[in-house]
């Protein structure tokens, strides 16, 4: 009996942490979104306004849901990329040896990094009169002599991506490595013995068995390419037009630029509800019921 | 009565008297009175003041010679520096929080009726102590005054200019451009033979490139709003963006990466060598255009009012940098002190003068832009911005503004990038727009 209030009282302090910082909040967001919040008007919310905000972003926004089109292309590229990515470096570096330790050790470098210093360092790298990867781009390709590399849809929402890239695939890379390493090395042996190709290998052996943490990585990348700011407010601002912006940064357009934290609570709810669906669908394919028991 | 010698002596002597306590009243009292309106015997001494500011060198001079103040008053101020860009964010958590704290805050003009209710009218205040707005230019004045009320006095400003680089027009011979047709040809002339441009932008970010648009609507007739609705998207006002965007697009007089440029890229390719013309605000020509790390010489580098579209004069914008005292504070009274302190003219002066420090080259007082002294130290510029501000306008004074711009800032670079029809772009934009301002 008493064990049992003593696994709750020990659970207390995460579950009060918990609350504070993560339920209270999305909560709150939750109720505020339901009500008419326009800071130029009241420092604190006013009217309950029941679906207006949601009406309003689905019915009444062509901002709004350009903002999902460009969330769902980014999420698209960014994950996918960044996996592709991860899995090229881990296949690269899942050796044994002093180097590869090394190397494996250096790679948590650009995730370690802040977003915000990336971000400003990569709008420096790609401007057309000094930036390193305009100049060495140009070089390599002259064709692309001309390039304003933000300076169009296409090519702002690229650089976006191999930014986000840039961040996440080191370290993705880290968690396939230690997938990579966990094969069991006979059965590679054994496919050699048989014949087969390096190529051979990797679609029947490797990548099969590699899948679990692959799909992880990828719900875990998926998850936080949704959330993704940082990169738009540094590089692009949202633009060209809007070509660039996602739902965390028009959400935050909403609250900081147009006063309106009802509208802007209510884009993040639509968002907080997407991504719990999202999740939530990637689990049931990762773990079908019954497995984990 | 009969009035005997002895009385009037006696009343001489005692009128006598009385003046001469009077008369030594008025000494003590001037001898006690305090420069620039602060109240005499420190009655607030010992107070603590935070003000929030921006980082720039103009208030890094402020609270370099806090000392003066707090020896004038026996108050006490602490400087709490924030990026312009979160500048915003931070007030409005202030806002939301209700906080009593920063006492004094400094914002920019067109977010104050959005912002209004947290600061303190001081109009009254002003009355009291005989401080009027007619020492600043009219769009400054207009930037602290919302519904009739005046919420703060401008401390920082800054009016639009076209610098250009002078060694080249005078190496090729070409004119000062007055208008933007001939902005365009002498461009076109210097990009030719110098393979630079001018350090036009039209990134959304920021949204500046609304301000460049805007000097040419004006210049063209257009309005933004008239009699509350969304005008943005008359013919003069396609026309000045079909303008704005044939200078990337048709005419290709801009230096590189035009179209991702913010005004920073703009004035940072000036300094760098990289474009032969920059517009925008004068605060760049102190530190991005001959600032330490720039390769340019002051001899390089002339200023000239922005060019006219239609006619012979243009119309610029202007905007200011107010600071209020905040409506939550508990030491408004300490606070007016401070602000009358830190908005009087000499400081100003002494700001833009003294360049052994830091390189402050904003003024805001009319009499420190024409002063000679001020000018001296400064190649002139404040007398070019004091023509500019004579005529200067100011953004809308909307609470949706902010919002208003930031959807014409999108219309903009989506017509110069993305290749969208200036019409149809203004056209969305205003019904974007008037829908804000209907809902208020």
């Amino acid at each position: 009996m008493r064990d049992r209030h003593l696994k709750y009282l020990l659970m207390m302090p995460a579950l009060l942490l918990v609350t504070a910082t993560v339920i209270y909040p999305l909560g709150y967001a939750g109720i505020i979104s339901f009500m008419d919040w326009r800071l130029s008007r009241s420092r604190v919310p006013t009217d309950f306004v029941f679906l207006d905000n949601f009406w309003r972003a689905f019915f009444d926004d062509p901002s709004f849901l350009n903002s999902l089109t460009v969330t769902a292309t980014f999420v698209t590229g960014s994950a996918l990329g960044a996996v592709v990515f991860g899995l090229l470096i881990a296949l690269l570096l899942a050796r044994r040896g002093r180097g590869y330790s090394i190397a494996r050790t250096v790679l948590v470098l650009p995730f370690a990094m802040s977003p915000a210093l990336q971000g400003t360092s990569f709008r420096f790298f790609l401007n057309p009169e000094f930036g390193i990867f305009d100049a060495v781009l140009d070089a390599l390709f002259p064709f692309l002599a001309h390039v304003d590399w933000l300076g169009s849809s296409g090519w702002a929402m690229t650089w976006l991506i191999l930014t986000d890239m840039w961040h996440w695939g080191p370290f993705l890379s880290l968690m396939l490595i230690g997938g990579l390493l966990s094969i069991p090395s006979d059965t590679l042996e054994a496919s050699r013995v048989d014949g087969a190709s390096a190529w051979t290998s990797f679609w029947t052996i490797v990548l099969p068995q590699l899948m679990p943490v692959l799909a992880i990585a990828f719900v875990l990348k998926t998850i936080f390419s949704f959330k993704m700011f940082d990169y738009v407010y540094l590089l692009t601002g949202g633009g060209p037009g809007e070509s660039t912006s996602t739902m965390t940064y028009y959400a935050f357009r909403m609250g900081f630029t147009a006063y309106d934290m009802g509208y802007a609570s209510a884009i993040a709810f639509v968002l907080a509800l997407l991504l719990v669906g999202v999740s939530a669908v990637y689990f049931r394919l990762l773990f079908p019921r019954g497995e984990a028991g | 009565m009969r009035t005997t010698r002895r009385t009037l002596m006696g009343t001489l002597l005692t009128g006598a008297v009385a003046a001469g306590l009077a008369c030594g009243a008025t000494l003590a009292n001037a001898a006690d009175a305090l420069p620039y309106g602060l109240k005499a015997g420190k009655p607030y001494a010992g107070t603590k003041l935070t003000y929030l500011a921006p980082v720039a060198g103009q208030y890094e001079g402020h609270e370099a010679r806090l000392k003066e103040f707090t020896d004038l008053t026996g108050i006490e101020v602490e400087f709490e520096f924030i990026p312009f860009r979160n500048l915003l964010e931070k007030i409005l958590a202030i806002k939301v929080a209700g906080d009593a704290d920063p006492d004094l805050i400094n914002y920019k003009d067109d977010w104050g009726p959005g912002l209004k209710d947290l600061f303190v009218p001081i109009d009254e205040m002003m009355a009291e102590d005989k401080v009027t707005l007619d020492r600043y230019y009219p769009a400054h004045q207009l930037g602290v005054t919302y519904g009739g009320m005046i919420y703060g006095l401008p401390l920082r400003g800054h009016a639009q200019l076209m610098f250009y680089r002078k060694d080249l027009l005078e190496k090729h011979g070409l004119p000062v451009p007055k208008t933007w047709d001939e902005l365009a040809e002498v461009a076109k002339v210097i990009k030719d033979k110098e393979g630079i441009g001018i350090g036009m932008y039209y990134s959304p970010k920021a949204a500046q490139n609304v301000a460049v648009w805007m000097n040419i609507l004006w210049s063209n007739g257009g309005e933004l709003f008239q009699d509350g609705k969304v005008t943005f998207n008359s013919p003069e006002a396609v026309e000045a963006l079909k303008y704005y965007v044939a200078l990337e697009n048709d005419l290709k007089v801009n230096s590189e990466g035009a179209k991702s440029f913010e005004q920073y890229d703009g004035s940072l390719s000036m300094g760098a060598g990289q474009s032969a013309f920059f517009m925008g605000w004068w605060w760049h020509y102190g530190s991005r255009i001959l600032g330490k790390n720039t390769k340019l010489t002051p001899e390089q580098v002339g200023f000239a009012p922005l060019p006219a579209f239609k006619g012979d004069k243009s119309t610029t914008f202007a905007m200011s940098m107010p600071t209020a005292i905040n409506a939550n504070s508990d030491k408004q009274g300490a606070a007016w002190e401070f602000l009358k302190w830190v908005s009087n003219p000499d400081l100003e002066k002494r700001n833009v003068i003294e360049k052994e420090k830091r390189n402050v080259i904003v003024a805001l007082h009319k009499k420190n832009m024409m002063d000679e002294e001020v000018n001296a130290a400064n190649q002139g510029l404040q007398m070019a911005a004091a023509g500019s501000l004579e005529s200067s306008r100011i953004f809308p004074q909307l609470a949706v503004w902010p919002e208003v711009m930031q959807v014409l800032a999108n219309a903009i670079s989506d017509a110069v990038s993305n290749g969208a029809d200036p019409k149809e772009a203004l056209d969305a934009a205003a019904e974007q727009a008037q829908k804000l301002v209907d809902r208020g």
